[in-house]
């Protein structure tokens, strides 16, 4: 089996050489590092002529960080497969990377056998999100919610009949307070089927809220 | 006029010419200027006695005259008669005498009405007379009214100058002694009049004077607050700047050192050794670990770089899930209108605020849920921030954390009005608090991650 041909891309001389040096030796996977990038501008021009089967690729580097590298590259070598290697704890940046065409995220403080894991499965043409930060990103999921006639349908029978009324009143432009007073419940209450049924819609925007009671029967049309 | 009197009980018939008959004039007293006689009829023992009471010629006064008979006549006949008397006038008279009849009447007055050019020659005389004296008058007279104009016209003028002159230069009206005539008089009036108005001028400029002093007074202290605002600006932004300094340089030196030297670690600790220095490498490995973890806490609490790095909605989105997950509480972002970019500074300010009524709702609202709202409208942004916890329960007076709570809000405040915003707060026992920013969106405003 061919090693894996590895371009490491990272501002840090020090953990760059760490990284090369435990790829190296370690013997569970077989790795080869064909070169060493300090900055988005070095890692974009050693990949093309290089042509590495992996780029592990850091995000805050000076000039050119890692997102712009990415984006510059799946044009330049859609082929290349990218691992983000980073600091960045936040699900938002790997949802940004994996939008950008990275295929995969990964934490610097993550454990070797977890890097060797990661490495793998993008060569391989998978793809590896940071399981803390995959949950996140599901527990979110940006835009998911693509409101065909049916999965309006379907989402509205999902709402108890509490939360329809909430939902209609919401549309109507009630504030949480005027609901609480309207249907004499406590304001935890209202913020509780509030919180629901945006949750359960995926809606996060009045404006989309009013279309979707409209498209329901909850408000007659405008 | 003869007619129309009523008392003495007479009436006379009116004659058919005019008759200038001055009766209420006391006939002989000026005799010398009235050629006409008077006569009285004055009844007596039923016959008709005349006598002529005024005439020029005083032989005719009280003689009997010839008219006794005429009289008589015109009285029985009751009607005017003209006659002459030819012992006094002879036969040249032009015009007749006429006499009137009492009707009724016991006591009678008539008149005799003479020539004309003899009864009017006393006029035509006067006439003359008049006529020399006017001649002689009327050039006096112009050069009176000539002198008196002049001594009215010549102080008005020099009043008027005076007048000018004090208008000009602005200093009390000097007034020219005219004496105590009218003029004076004015004048004076005037001299007091401006005097006062000068008074007045000065009050006025005195006023105005402590009002200027009022508004420099105010305008230093606005600037004084426009001062302490920029001051207030420049501290923020320089804690914000050397806070996101801090924080990238401990992203990319002591975490990435942190980072390196754990896999450095894990590199030797799979080279064969002693088990006791296995797991020395261990718990080192661990607190690396540990020492990582605190480093990027610290460098999240200085700075988000999400926010510099992905902008403010993400980085809003990620605060409140952190916050969320740490303080189990449910979060939820609601995004409304068309997300504007927002300038670096607006961002920041925006996303502090956030942070810190996050940070009272979770330590004074006992919330369950935080709703954050972010609208863009047209030229503003609008946050609010509504949780459903016991609402405004203001700390106890004096506490520490009434004194942190106060120091929170004011500072929210602060920060909206460098925006040019406003925040409102909106909260009642047992109502949730809802905090409410609006900041304008700048023309210009460009996300500008670092």
């Amino acid at each position: 089996m061919n090693p894996i041909r590895v371009l490491l891309a990272d501002d840090h001389t020090v953990l760059r050489l760490g990284l090369r040096a435990f790829l190296e030796e370690q013997t569970s996977l077989a790795v080869r590092v064909v070169g060493e990038a300090s900055g988005g501008q070095e890692a974009v021009a050693l990949a093309q002529s290089l042509h590495p089967d992996v780029l592990m690729l850091d995000l805050s580097m000076p000039g050119m960080g890692g997102l712009e590298a990415t984006i510059e590259l799946r044009r330049l070598e859609p082929r290349l497969r990218i691992l983000i290697l980073t600091q960045h704890a936040e699900a938002i940046y790997m949802r940004r990377l994996l939008e950008a065409g990275a295929n995969g995220y990964l934490l610097k403080s993550a454990r070797g056998d977890e890097l060797l894991c990661a490495l793998r499965a993008v060569a391989e043409g998978g793809t590896y999100m940071e399981p803390t930060l995959a949950g996140q990103l599901m527990a979110h999921p940006e835009h998911s919610g693509d409101d065909t006639a049916t999965s309006a349908e379907e989402a509205y029978a999902r709402l108890t009949q509490r939360e329809r009324q909430v939902l209609k009143l919401i549309a109507e432009g009630m504030s949480n307070k005027e609901i609480a007073s309207a249907l004499d419940v406590a304001l935890k209450t209202v913020m509780t089927h509030r919180v629901n049924l945006m949750d359960k819609l995926d809606i996060h925007n009045h404006a989309r809220l009013v279309q979707f009671s409209i498209k329901v029967g909850l408000l007659p049309m405008a | 006029m003869l007619g129309r009197n009523k008392d003495p009980p007479c009436s006379v018939a009116l004659m058919p010419e005019p008759m200038h008959l001055p009766l209420g004039r006391r006939p002989g007293l000026r005799g010398s200027l009235y050629h006409r006689a008077l006569l009285f009829a004055l009844l007596g023992g039923g016959c008709l006695v005349g006598a002529v009471l005024a005439s020029t010629h005083s032989a005719e006064l009280f003689a009997a005259s010839q008219r006794d008979s005429t009289l008589c006549r015109a009285i029985a006949e009751r009607r005017p008669m003209d006659s002459l008397c030819p012992t006094c006038h002879g036969t040249t008279a032009s015009a007749g005498h006429a006499f009137a009849g009492p009707v009724q009447t016991p006591l009678p007055a008539l008149a005799a009405r003479e020539a004309k050019a003899e009864s009017l020659q006393p006029e035509i005389g006067l006439q003359r007379h008049m006529a020399t004296v006017g001649a002689a008058f009327v050039p006096l007279f112009l050069i009176f009214v000539g002198l008196s104009v002049r001594s009215v016209v010549r102080p008005v003028v020099r009043l008027t100058r005076a007048v000018r002159e004090a208008e000009a230069t602005g200093l009390p009206l000097q007034v020219p002694e005219f004496g105590a005539d009218e003029v004076g008089e004015l004048a004076h009036a005037l001299s007091r009049w401006h005097a006062r108005r000068l008074e007045s001028l000065a009050e006025t400029a005195q006023h105005r004077a402590a009002l200027d002093r009022e508004v420099i007074l105010h305008e230093q202290e606005l600037s004084i607050e426009q001062q302490r605002r920029a001051l207030l600006r420049r501290v923020l932004s320089a804690q914000e700047e050397e806070r996101r300094r801090i924080a990238r340089d401990l992203h990319d030196t002591v975490a990435q050192d942190l980072a390196a030297l754990r896999l450095e670690i894990e590199r030797l600790s799979r080279q064969p050794m002693a088990p006791a220095i296995a797991a020395r490498l261990r718990t080192l490995e661990e607190q690396t670990q540990a020492m990582h973890a605190t480093a990027r806490r610290i460098l999240l609490d200085l700075r988000p770089l999400v926010l510099d790095d992905m902008g403010f909605l993400p980085a809003l989105q990620w605060h409140l899930e952190r916050v969320a997950r740490e303080q189990s509480i449910r979060g939820q972002l609601c995004v409304d209108g068309d997300e504007a970019p927002l300038d670096r500074e607006t961002s920041v300010t925006l996303f502090r605020i956030f942070q810190e009524a996050l940070q009272n709702v979770v330590r004074h609202a006992s919330a369950d849920h935080v709703l954050v709202t972010v609208a863009f409208g047209k030229d503003s942004v609008a946050l609010t921030v509504e949780d459903d916890g016991v609402g405004f329960a203001p700390e106890e007076p004096g506490s520490a954390r009434a004194l942190q709570q106060h120091l929170g809000l004011c500072g929210m405040r602060e920060r909206a009005q460098l925006l040019c915003g406003t925040l409102e707060i909106d909260a009642k026992p047992g109502q949730g608090t809802t905090i409410h920013v609006v900041a304008p969106l700048s023309q210009d405003a460009k996300e500008s991650p670092s």
